[in-house]
């Protein structure tokens, strides 16, 4: 008997320990980029933001403006194409959910959201980079916009599937079109759920690396060229500067990763808010 | 009797039709445009492709050899490009990355579920969402800057001095970027994705079954054990899934695994995985001739690997029912 | 006897493969109140549903037989049309919860063009709200949203959003199955106003044989998919012919 209680002690602890274990690096990456990246975004001021990176070699390293613009406009120019694709397949698996094309698209979401991002990239590396014979921030955007198509799909599904039949019912026999009936009442009251889902695929997206290597590729020396001419990222210019051997590009890099890490809280927090129940 | 639809019905289920068949074009065209740069690869350096551990780039074009041969050496002239190391490197990170993510995970789900009061466990389920959405790249950063050199200085060098007899430990690690690196980071990047599988089968098992458990006068770690023995498949499930994942995440582990071709089994070594030597060969391997059909070769693997093991992981999690 | 608003022959249901209407011939006068009253299961639901085609929103169900509305027959007629004709209050109060008091009541106007201009649509409100005996309550706060209503008064802002489309007869399933006395009675006062002073033609399902009687001018005997008895309110209350009616109005099933 008394062997059977030891050993159930001895799991208890060793079962909390681990679990504290498996959480802490989590706060340790917080503390740690936020150690290393507000000093840099303090020294340089309001510039950090608005300047682009300056030489390896000067004084001071120059700002993260051409991340920050490159990231926001890929952001959301991926956020306009995903969000009515993804909602609108969501609305047809809600509506057609026995039809073979709802059961085709729920397999492809969830292959997608598994599906290596880098693959993505090399997708449309294949599909417009190599035609046009040039990166573009454009076909970053749409490589971030198939990086967010699964989570948008996943979250309006769920939402969308929650809703109330009666309601629906209701506003099918107030004589409401099947289209009025999606548009004013389905995605209505579904709205918070939606909303949470493309918080999600936004911080998605504007963590992403791999699916921007090989498309909007980077640009440093203007803050943002334009749709059709390379574009930096947050997280692509904290990935290339990072690993270079300058100190300038190196500070700029922490200082880009204590940026996006307070970008993903802000909008963690959001999808918080929005609506709490909805998990994975 | 089957009324007419009327002719609106028609016109939406067209126009919410087209963009659900746009996103299965979206996944066929993944699988079309990596078979298809692939192919020409395949037709001079054949299977070998994935069997040789040579990466010799080159602008001799590599030599034609027989396509349904693995051949372990590649010809000894003009360019070369074996994805053997890159794909080792790959199994073993991920493979690291479940022993140790799968640890975190059951003691997370134990803890949440068993031990946690209410508070402690929303607390902790929000940081494990917290974690899930961490940009890569800032586990990356972390991994590069601090987690490498603390294994490097607290577990692989005395790990290597005192238990260097064993092939896994033998090379003396030069630096925190290895392969075993990659694997711990990993473990930490994967765990709330396993955790969020777990804990999902963990709480449909009816409450009927826990009762009855406890009413035979188990202790914690009795009850718990027969618990998870009864949703193994789910477990199962968040291995292979977890596996995927760690499999396919690129930025993370390009700044922590060393990028050398390099293929053994001592673990302190620096290495390539399949996402790795993508992400830093691809600008080159324009200039050489086969050598950008050879990394698609490469996501060619990644992708199989997503697709199968998120076919079989999703027949397992259906597994569980009560 | 009065010219019928509704006309059903040989209606049958099956979802899912079981017979839920076997067969069903009735007949609803114009400007009356029909009671259709029966136990639990017995296919009330359904039948109102069918009427106003509700019915095809569930997955595999097989519909025959004919129901003519006016003289037409409604599997022939678009099926937005025929929803058009009827108004309809569910069992459990359902306002759109995203929409204030005021918009519940307008949209069914808005979506069936009923109001020409927005002076037009604030009359139409109004009239809807009153009709529904909800005006006095929620004048002052039409923009509020419904849930801060209580269950009763959310009842009648649901029949106030289906007279608002102006509908020539009104489906009512079950209105007071989750609401108290006191609502269900101005929901039954506002019924027998609404026959009285617009002539509408109205079908309320019950499963409480009171409120049959207190309502009603004809009340339809639903039992296991078929109809048993019909007639008079004043008939049946007094005298069924059939055992069952008998039985359930005395309040043993």
């Amino acid at each position: 008997m008394d062997g059977r209680f030891l050993v159930d002690r001895v799991f208890t602890v060793i079962v909390v320990v681990v679990a504290i274990i498996a959480i802490l690096p989590v706060f340790h990456i917080i503390a740690y980029i936020t150690w290393r990246g507000l000093p840099i975004v303090i020294d340089n001021g309001l510039s950090f933001f608005t300047d682009v990176p300056a030489a390896v070699v000067a004084e001071k390293p120059g700002g993260i403006a051409p991340a920050l613009a490159g990231t926001a406009f890929m952001t959301i120019t991926a956020t306009l194409i995903a969000v009515p694709l993804a909602t609108l397949a969501a609305i047809f698996s809600v509506e057609y959910p026995n039809h073979v094309l709802t059961k085709a698209v729920r397999v492809t979401s969830r292959s997608l959201l598994e599906v290596a991002t880098i693959l993505i990239g090399m997708l449309i590396f294949v599909l417009l980079v190599l035609p046009t014979g040039r990166f573009t921030a454009l076909a970053g955007s749409l490589a971030l916009a198939i990086v967010m198509i699964p989570y948008v799909y996943t979250y309006a599904e769920l939402a969308l599937l929650s809703v109330p039949k009666t309601y629906i019912e209701a506003a099918y026999a107030l004589g409401m079109k099947k289209a009025q009936v999606i548009f004013y009442v389905t995605v209505r009251v579904a709205r918070r759920g939606l909303a949470r889902g493309i918080a999600i695929a936004v911080t998605k997206a504007m963590g992403e690396t791999a699916p921007l290597l090989f498309t909007a590729f980077g640009a440093r020396s203007v803050i943002f060229g334009g749709p059709l001419e390379p574009a930096d990222a947050l997280p692509l210019m904290v990935f290339q500067f990072i690993q270079t051997g300058y100190d300038n590009w190196r500070a700029l890099a922490w200082g880009g990763a204590f940026t996006l890490l307070v970008l993903y809280l802000s909008f963690f927090i959001l999808a918080r808010l929005l609506v709490k129940e909805v998990r994975y | 009797m089957a009324p007419r639809r009327p002719l609106h019905d028609i016109i939406v289920f067209y126009s919410l039709a087209l963009p659900a068949s746009l996103i299965i074009l979206i996944l066929l065209l993944l699988l079309l445009s990596q078979l298809g740069v692939a192919i020409p690869v395949f037709g001079v350096q054949g299977i070998s492709t994935y069997t040789t551990a040579v990466w010799r780039p080159s602008y001799d074009p590599p030599q034609q050899t027989i396509i349904w041969l693995p051949m372990l050496e590649p010809p000894q002239r003009g360019a070369w490009y074996g994805l053997l190391p890159a794909i080792w490197g790959t199994l073993v990170s991920a493979i690291t990355a479940i022993i140790l993510g799968l640890t975190f995970t059951i003691a997370l789900v134990v803890f949440m579920e068993e031990i946690a009061p209410r508070r402690v466990r929303e607390v902790f389920s929000t940081i494990v969402d917290l974690m899930a959405g961490l940009p890569t790249v800032l586990y990356g950063v972390w991994g590069l800057a601090f987690l490498g050199p603390l294994l490097h200085k607290y577990v692989m060098d005395p790990v290597h001095s005192y238990l260097g007899i064993i092939p896994l430990f033998s090379c003396e690690p030069l630096s925190g970027a290895t392969v075993f690196t990659a694997g711990v980071l990993l473990s930490i990047m994967i765990t709330p994705f396993m955790v969020a599988l777990v804990q999902e089968s963990y709480r449909s098992i009816p409450f009927t079954l826990k009762e009855a458990a406890w009413s035979l006068g188990m202790t914690r770690f009795e009850y718990v054990r027969l618990n998870l023995s009864m949703i193994l498949p789910s477990i199962a499930s968040a291995i292979l899934l977890g596996f995927g994942r760690a499999s396919s995440e690129t930025a993370a582990v390009t700044l922590v695994v060393g990028n050398a071709v390099n293929i053994g089994f001592c673990i302190f070594a620096p290495a390539y995985t399949i996402s790795s030597l993508i992400a830093n060969q691809f600008t080159e391997s324009q200039d050489f001739p086969y050598m950008l059909n050879a990394l698609f070769a490469g996501g060619l693997i990644l992708l199989v690997i997503g697709l199968v093991v998120n076919s079989i992981g999703i027949i397992l999690l259906r597994r569980v029912r009560f | 006897m009065i010219s019928p608003a509704i006309e059903v022959k040989g209606l049958r249901v099956r979802i899912s493969g079981k017979d839920i209407l076997k067969g069903v011939d009735l007949r609803v006068p114009e400007a009356t109140i029909t009671a259709i009253m029966g136990p639990s299961g017995s296919g009330k639901t359904t039948f109102l549903k069918v009427l106003n085609r509700l019915i095809e929103l569930v997955d595999d169900v097989e519909v025959s037989g004919e129901v003519r509305v006016y003289g037409s027959n409604i599997f022939d007629m678009d099926v937005y049309k025929v929803r058009r004709l009827f108004g309809m209050v569910f069992q459990t109060p359902n306002p759109f919860p995203h929409l204030s008091i005021y918009d519940n009541v307008a949209i069914g106007a808005k979506v069936n063009n009923v109001a020409r201009s927005r002076k037009e649509l604030d009359e139409i409100v109004r009239w809807a709200l009153e009709k529904a005996m909800l005006w006095d309550e929620v004048k002052n706060r039409l923009h509020d949203p419904p849930w801060r209503l209580s269950g009763g008064q959310q009842q009648r802002l649901c029949l106030a959003r289906a007279l608002a489309m102006k509908p020539r007869i009104l489906l009512l399933d079950e209105p007071t199955a989750n609401i108290d006395p006191v609502n269900t009675a101005q929901l039954e006062d506002a019924l027998r106003a609404l026959r009285r002073d617009e002539n509408i033609t109205v079908a309320i399902v019950t499963h409480m044989p009171h409120q049959a009687i207190r309502v009603s001018d004809y009340i339809v005997m639903f039992y296991d998919g078929r109809v048993v008895e019909e007639g008079p309110t004043g008939e049946i209350a007094i005298s069924p012919r059939e055992d069952i009616t008998r039985r359930f109005l005395r309040g043993e099933m």
